[in-house]
């Protein structure tokens, strides 16, 4: 499971990374005369355009390729934000005493109280909706799984006999948490970074879809959901390719998420 | 912690949730930079701003501004809504319902498939049930919502015509909705159930049980099964918070008439009364079902009030 995992991750990596040469054509070159040609294997297809072509004639496999590089900006860069943010706000709720523990927590809990997808749609209803306010607000709500879990491990972690000989040796606060506890909540870490990766995705894939993420001509996969659905009736593959490409990259990080997990 | 400690702290902790709620709901317009513009339709003059701004004391301080917000609020006035020229808060508790009629179906849907799943899993581990009931899961939970609705409606009422595609009414119109938001909740019980059964199973009052000749069905569904409830309630009670959550995708993928639904209309429509009463509400009950599952529990096992 986990090799089928990392593989499908580092494929959807390689894709987005080598997007300008494995695309086939221009992801943004509108043909009207050749919209919504079926794919290559169906009748009236286009042979040029092997998943075939959304309404406005541009190739459907050009698009999927592109939008793989807003899925995983969107997952990298939401990971990057909350889980720094998470990681430190864990890091000093667990080392700096009883009183910022409990304010700090509070504000966890107040968060975790609160229907993340609603707080990310209500947001962005009102800020404009760019890549980078998806990417941030994302971030930002999502950062208090890391926070739980690191704090938790911070305070176990702060009994080990190392650390109270790192203290006993005269170690400052800052290096006993940076240079003995932060390596302790690594994996733990990137665990919870791995599902939270997946969460990433299928949120900015939803918020998309609603017309609230990331907005046309950059492609993304959930607002071509959105495109696909309007003529999904008359052309299938519009619908179903772009939700085949979040399925597959999500399925993939979920499966190296539990490989990691088990592996711990 | 005694009960009626713990029962005051975590009433608190909800009342706090609840005013950062509506520090939020009255912040969101401020997000947009200027209410006043915010607050009017899309064709309003500058006069017609100008009537605004004074009208809702916009030129106010802002914590006289909050204070007011509030005061409206708890009348029941989040003012009126810009598309449908009627008391916004009144159209959402008017379609409520139907949100919650959606998630409890999801819920009732998730629950009866997930448990004997997640039971089949744990009794066959590492055989073809295992497999296919952790493959299923590990699928259901990487599933775009919206997505699977698409495919639903394509097959089910495009191509086999048994289901209607989007629409309220009748309990034929529930089924699609309902499985579309109860995949990810189904995937994550999976799992749950699986993970405590497996534990569950390997504990001595079990091997005791069989060592007594009790039948395997009994062992399972008796005494297995009792003991793992505790953990799946309380997540499924998170859930029934991430189902309303997640309803406002699906509504919107269904045309299902609830709070969802209005909510993305809200969205598209600039409607920052509705936005603003949809988010409260959905929020607010979202806050009481999670201090009704806590409060339930904190009683009924004492372990939770000490953790």
């Amino acid at each position: 499971m986990a090799i089928i995992g990392v593989s499908i991750v580092l494929s959807a990596v390689a894709v987005a990374v080598a997007a300008p040469v494995l695309a086939p054509h221009d992801f943004k070159k509108q043909q009207l005369s050749k919209a919504l040609r079926p794919p290559v294997w169906a009748s009236g297809a286009d042979r040029t355009h092997l998943l075939g072509t959304d309404q406005l004639g541009r190739d459907l496999l050009s698009r999927i390729i592109y939008g793989a590089r807003t899925s995983l900006l969107v997952g990298a860069g939401g990971v990057l934000i909350a889980g720094t943010l998470g990681v430190a706000v864990g890091l000093v709720a667990g080392s700096a005493g009883r009183r910022t523990d409990v304010a700090i927590m509070r504000i966890v809990d107040v968060q975790l109280s609160f229907p993340p997808i609603l707080l990310v749609i209500a947001i962005m209803a009102f800020i404009g909706q760019s890549l980078l306010n998806v990417v941030v607000v994302l971030g930002l709500v999502t950062w208090v799984q890391y926070a739980r879990v690191v704090r938790g491990m911070t305070l176990a972690i702060r009994e080990h006999e190392f650390v109270e000989g790192a203290r006993a040796l005269g170690a400052s606060q800052a290096r006993l948490v940076l240079r003995h506890v932060l390596p302790g909540v690594v994996p733990a870490t990137a665990v919870i970074a791995t599902v939270n990766v997946s969460t990433l995705i299928l949120a900015e894939a939803s918020l998309s879809f609603l017309g609230l993420g990331v907005q046309p001509p950059t492609p993304a996969w959930g607002t071509m959901l959105a495109e696909g659905r309007e003529v999904f009736r008359l052309a299938w593959w519009n619908a179903v390719f772009p939700g085949l490409a979040i399925l597959l990259t999500v399925l993939g990080v979920n499966m190296l998420g539990d490989a990691l997990d088990r592996g711990r | 912690m005694s009960v009626a400690t713990y029962v005051l702290h975590r009433v608190a902790q909800a009342l706090l949730v609840l005013f950062t709620v509506s520090v939020l709901s009255f912040g969101l317009v401020y997000l947009t930079g200027d209410p006043a513009s915010a607050l009017v339709p899309l064709d309003a003059t500058p006069d017609d701003v100008d009537v605004i701004r004074r009208g809702f004391g916009l030129d106010q301080p802002l914590y006289v501004q909050y204070g007011r917000f509030v005061g409206r609020a708890l009348r029941g006035d989040l003012g009126q809504s810009f598309r449908y020229r009627t008391n916004s808060l009144e159209l959402v508790i008017e379609r409520l319902p139907k949100t919650v009629l959606l998630a409890v179906a999801s819920m009732v849907l998730a629950t009866v498939v997930s448990i004997p799943l997640g039971v089949l899993a744990a009794t066959a581990r590492r055989g073809p049930g295992d497999y296919l009931a952790t493959g299923l899961s590990m699928l259901m939970i990487s599933t775009p919502a919206f997505w699977l609705g698409i495919l639903l409606i394509l097959l089910f009422a495009d191509q086999l015509a048994l289901l209607p595609a989007a629409g309220a009414g009748s309990w034929r119109h529930l089924v699609l909705p309902a499985v579309t938001l109860a995949a990810s909740s189904i995937g994550l019980l999976t799992r749950l159930v699986r993970a405590t059964m497996t534990e569950v199973l390997r504990q001595g009052y079990i091997v005791t049980a069989s060592a007594k000749g009790v039948s395997r069905a009994a062992i399972l569904y008796r005494h297995a099964l009792r003991n793992c409830l505790i953990p799946v309630i309380t997540v499924l009670g998170l859930q029934l918070g991430a189902l309303l959550g997640g309803a406002v995708v699906v509504e919107s993928v269904f045309a299902w008439p609830g709070v969802g639904w209005l909510l993305v209309q809200g969205i598209a429509t600039r409607d920052l009364p509705l936005i603003r009463s949809a988010v409260l509400v959905i929020a607010t009950l979202f806050v009481a079902i999670n201090l009704a599952v806590d409060l339930l529990y904190g009683c009924v096992d004492p372990r939770i009030r000490h953790a």
